[in-house]
């Protein structure tokens, strides 16, 4: 019996009872010990779904809109009241159980009597007659100027097949949601949050804050725009990215991600006609915050690029006369473990006469270090940015031992092949290209 | 007067960023006691934000040996009572004020809810990546189970087979002795 509850709440909880099961779960709620099971996992599915979604700072602002937005809505309103009350009200214990009244009364009145003004960071500014969006449970015509709310659902129908939905955010950025569409939009402590169910959307992003990249998620991957344009689309079990400036980064469900650069495009999903290298690093540095594993190095503008924000630097590293960029998991930790076929690609800028660059790792499995030194070929131009790929296994000890499928890999350092010069490394992934 | 009894005060004298930061402060501590007692996380997130805006109309009233958090709480499950109250008499709304009723009379229940909030999110921060995203989907972003199955081309007891390991592995996490956040 405990077992068939905990699978009718496990099917409830996800909204897939029919009637039948509907009928079951509330006769086995009669049992007091049923009941506490149920109530259990319930809480703690709650409390999961909070985890993942309570937002203090976004939520504060979304009250100081509510009340700002009460407070325009009526002029002598209950604020006023309550101030006034306060004046003349000497017994706090009296004002205490009025207020709980009165309290919910305000909110009750003043939700029906106010029009909702919302934050005003995304506002409908133009859209196709049909098209929609769901609030608690009702239906709304989506029109010029309506302020967006996090819950809603923007519904765009498939006819007329040119029809869109552009929502404008305060930054001045632009998204595009086109026919056949659903998709919702949020803040999230200052960054941008899209999901898209399904269709497309195209985006026209301003220049995002260091740390407030935004985010779109699809049902197969997640692209991470930092202000670009691009395009992405969900059908036929394919997401598909196309970018026309800057770089977006598109991270698929099984974990591999796919830097695309102006002028390319990335699929994921089961029938995606492109195949995906999965990823076992992969840094862009675009957020301009240095990631945890950088124990060396510094994340700085760089030598300019179009639609590129960030790159990593080397510096000077304790007694090393080698400029360089190093990533490090930590004692007793792993940075990625060893396969075969695995490549190391990034982009890089060097200055100083360098002729070639070195890069190797710390073998924890083996206690040694396996590197490149020798086999890179040559830096083709100094202070131009280039891109390079190197392949892990044919890395080497100064012996000639190879790295082994499965050694756990502490270190990854990338420097200058010779002393003194400056490294700017950017798009740094390690990956496996997909088998044949 | 500590800081948060300064904020309550300057928030009280109509100070609107003070309460901004009171919002931001408590909002975990009740939006845990909201969750922990609905049956659907948008009426938790809902009527967390009303029991603030109707806090705020109604700071006169409040009493400063009280702990803020623990008055907005009471705003707030008068909210939930009225709402459940509100509900459709249907087999399905009589299951959720079952589990509501229950989970409302269920005292001293929601005193760690916070805690656990805490340890939920560092524990979800140690799941493998994949999963990770599946929860995000599901759980976040509140993709239903049908949706995840056509896009990620998945049968229905495989996605439901990951979520139940999901909220195992995070159970165990959890409950495990020293978890935290």
């Amino acid at each position: 019996m405990s077992e068939r509850i905990d699978e009718l709440t496990q099917a409830w909880l996800d909204g897939d009872l029919d009637a039948a099961e509907i009928a079951e779960i509330r006769v086995a709620l009669a049992d007091p010990q049923m009941l506490a099971r149920v109530t259990a996992h319930v809480r703690e599915h709650q409390l999961l779904r909070g985890a993942l979604r309570s937002d203090p700072a976004s939520a504060a602002r979304r009250v100081a809109a509510v009340i700002a937005a009460r407070e325009r809505g009526r002029p002598g309103s209950s604020r006023m009241a309550v101030i006034r009350a306060r004046i003349g009200a000497p017994s706090a214990w009296r004002w205490m159980a009025a207020a709980a009244v009165l309290a919910i009364a305000v909110g009750v009145a003043a939700w029906t009597l106010v029009p909702w003004a919302a934050p005003a960071q995304v506002v409908v500014a133009e859209a196709t007659a049909g098209s929609s969006l769901v609030r608690d449970g009702s239906r709304i015509a989506l029109v010029p100027g309506l302020a967006l709310r996090p819950q809603d659902r923007l519904e765009i129908p498939a006819i007329p097949a040119d029809g869109a939905v552009a929502v404008r955010y305060a930054d001045g950025s632009h998204l595009t949601v086109h026919a056949d569409a659903a998709v919702r939009l949020w803040d999230a402590d200052g960054a941008k949050r899209v999901a898209l169910e399904r269709g497309e959307v195209r985006g026209d992003i301003a220049p995002q804050p260091a740390g407030k990249a935004m985010r779109l998620s699809a049902p197969q991957a997640e692209a991470e725009v930092v202000g670009t344009r691009f395009s992405l689309v969900a059908a036929d079990g394919v997401t598909r990215l196309a970018v026309s400036e800057g770089t977006v980064s598109l991270r698929r469900v099984d974990g591999s991600v796919s830097l695309v650069h102006a002028g390319g495009s990335a699929e994921a999903g089961a029938n995606a006609t492109e195949p995906a290298p999965r990823a076992l690093l992969d840094f862009d540095f675009e957020d301009g915050a240095r990631p945890p594993e950088a124990v060396v190095g510094r994340v700085e503008t760089g030598p300019a690029r179009a639609g590129n924000r960030g790159c990593i630097t080397g510096v000077l590293d304790g007694d090393s006369r080698f400029c360089r960029v190093m990533l490090d998991a930590g004692e007793g930790a792993t940075l990625f473990v060893f396969e075969d076929g695995l490549e190391l690609r990034f982009d890089y800028w060097i200055d100083g006469g360098a002729a070639s660059l070195d890069a190797y790792v710390w073998d924890d499995t083996q206690q040694d270090s396996f590197g490149s030194r020798d086999r890179f070929a040559p830096v083709p131009a100094a202070r131009t940015w280039a891109s390079a790929t190197m392949r892990l296994d044919e890395w080497r000890t100064p012996d000639g031992r190879r790295l082994r499928a499965g050694d756990r890999i502490r270190q990854l350092t990338i420097q200058p092949g010779s002393e003194g010069g400056v490294l700017h490394l950017d798009n740094l992934t390690l990956v496996r290209p997909p088998g044949p | 007067m500590d800081a948060q009894a300064d904020l309550v005060d300057r928030a009280r004298r109509g100070d609107r960023t003070a309460y901004d930061a009171v919002v931001s402060a408590c909002w975990d501590d009740v939006f845990a006691f909201v969750a922990a007692r609905s049956v659907a996380l948008e009426e938790a997130d809902e009527l967390t934000q009303e029991a603030f805006v109707a806090a705020w109309f109604s700071l006169a009233s409040y009493e400063e040996r009280d702990a803020f958090g623990g008055w907005v709480k009471g705003i707030a499950r008068n909210l939930l009572r009225r709402r459940r109250a509100a509900r459709a008499t249907t087999d399905l709304a009589a299951v959720a004020d079952m589990i509501a009723e229950r989970l409302d009379h269920d005292d001293g229940a929601g005193e760690d809810d916070r805690e656990r909030l805490a340890r939920l999110r560092g524990c979800f921060d140690r799941l493998p990546e994949h999963l990770r995203l599946l929860a995000t989907k599901r759980f976040a972003e509140d993709l239903p189970l049908a949706t995840l199955c056509q896009h990620l081309r998945r049968t229905r007891a495989s996605i439901a087979n990951a979520l139940t390991r999901i909220r195992a592995t995070l159970r165990e996490c959890v409950e495990r002795p020293g978890s935290s956040a």
